[in-house]
């Protein structure tokens, strides 16, 4: 039975459901902010025990992800048609993966880098709070306006 | 560290910078996008939402009373983003607006087609005018070396 939130209508998703969801997935969104300026970059990432980890060029996001600053990290799949589907925020901090066995572990992640550059860091966010909710499927809501 | 820099700096160029006018192009052809708002002392706020484009603004719906609400709406600098990338493929682009929200009028509101997906009342519109719109197009990178290790599958 799932906990619906009441303002929202919105299905609850428990820790075990968000880490299920975040496990499969591979494409996030991490939102940071810059100068006071919020920004969103797509990344591609893995779930990493209970830490989820991308890769990074110095740069931007670099400078915002990680350097201990709070940062919110969001996955979602959304289908269109149906008007369905779910969105987990994880809120955190975001440090560089340093430490040379971590680095070690972390290297062997299936984590492709997307773009031009090398993107050599890796930089790990870890969880102070994981939301997550489900948009069910809802034929009332399906052609309203 | 010094092979894969050079195996990554060997390949095409793989990020294209987007105009304006092609950003605001792949925005008219999405339904969804994420919101981002800073919070003080925290990490910022970040919501899917479903939208439209009206003129150039982004046009989304909230709730009465939610905190994301009260920060988009709280005169802090917001962040929407927009993106169609194909995980398999590795190809895909994105495209950031970054600017200010405030509250759309209800006689403005009541013209626009933009249902609200969750059974949550939603009453709220918001508009988001954009200050910058940016995007990049990414292509796929070419992959170091395998002998390398096993960082890369």
């Amino acid at each position: 039975m799932h906990t619906i939130e009441e303002r929202t209508g919105l299905e609850v998703l428990d820790d075990k459901e968000c880490q299920l969801l975040l496990g499969r997935a591979t494409l996030g969104r991490l939102a940071a902010v810059v100068d006071g300026q919020p920004s969103i970059f797509p990344v591609n990432f893995r779930r990493y025990g209970g830490t989820v980890v991308f890769r990074s060029d110095e740069g931007t996001k670099l400078d915002a992800a990680a350097r201990d600053q709070p940062v919110a990290f969001e996955v979602d799949e959304v289908d269109t048609r149906e008007r369905s589907g779910w969105s987990i925020v994880i809120r955190g901090r975001g440090t560089e993966v340093t430490d040379p066995d971590e680095l070690k572990a972390v290297r062997k992640l299936p984590l492709h880098p997307w773009a031009q550059g090398v993107k050599s860091h890796y930089v790990r966010i870890v969880p102070d709070e994981i939301t997550g909710r489900r948009l069910v499927r809802n034929p009332d809501t399906l052609y309203r306006r | 560290m010094e092979d894969r820099e050079d195996a990554g700096a060997s390949g095409p160029p793989t990020v294209e910078e987007l105009d304006r006018a092609e950003c605001l192009r792949l925005l008219a052809g999405q339904v969804i996008g994420r919101v981002a708002v800073a919070e003080r002392d925290a990490a910022p706020l970040v919501v899917p939402v479903n939208f439209v484009l009206l003129n150039e603004w982004v046009i989304f719906r909230t709730d009465y009373g939610s905190k994301f609400r009260l920060a988009v709406l709280g005169e802090r600098p917001v962040a929407f983003e927009v993106d169609e990338i194909d995980p398999g493929r590795r190809t895909g682009w994105s495209v950031v607006v970054h600017g200010s929200a405030s509250e759309l009028g209800e006689w403005e509101a009541s013209a626009l087609d933009l249902a609200a997906w969750a059974p949550g009342q939603k009453a709220h519109f918001v508009k988001l005018v954009p200050a910058a719109v940016t995007g990049r197009r990414l292509h796929l990178a070419e992959l170091p070396d395998w002998r390398e290790g096993g960082g890369y599958l």
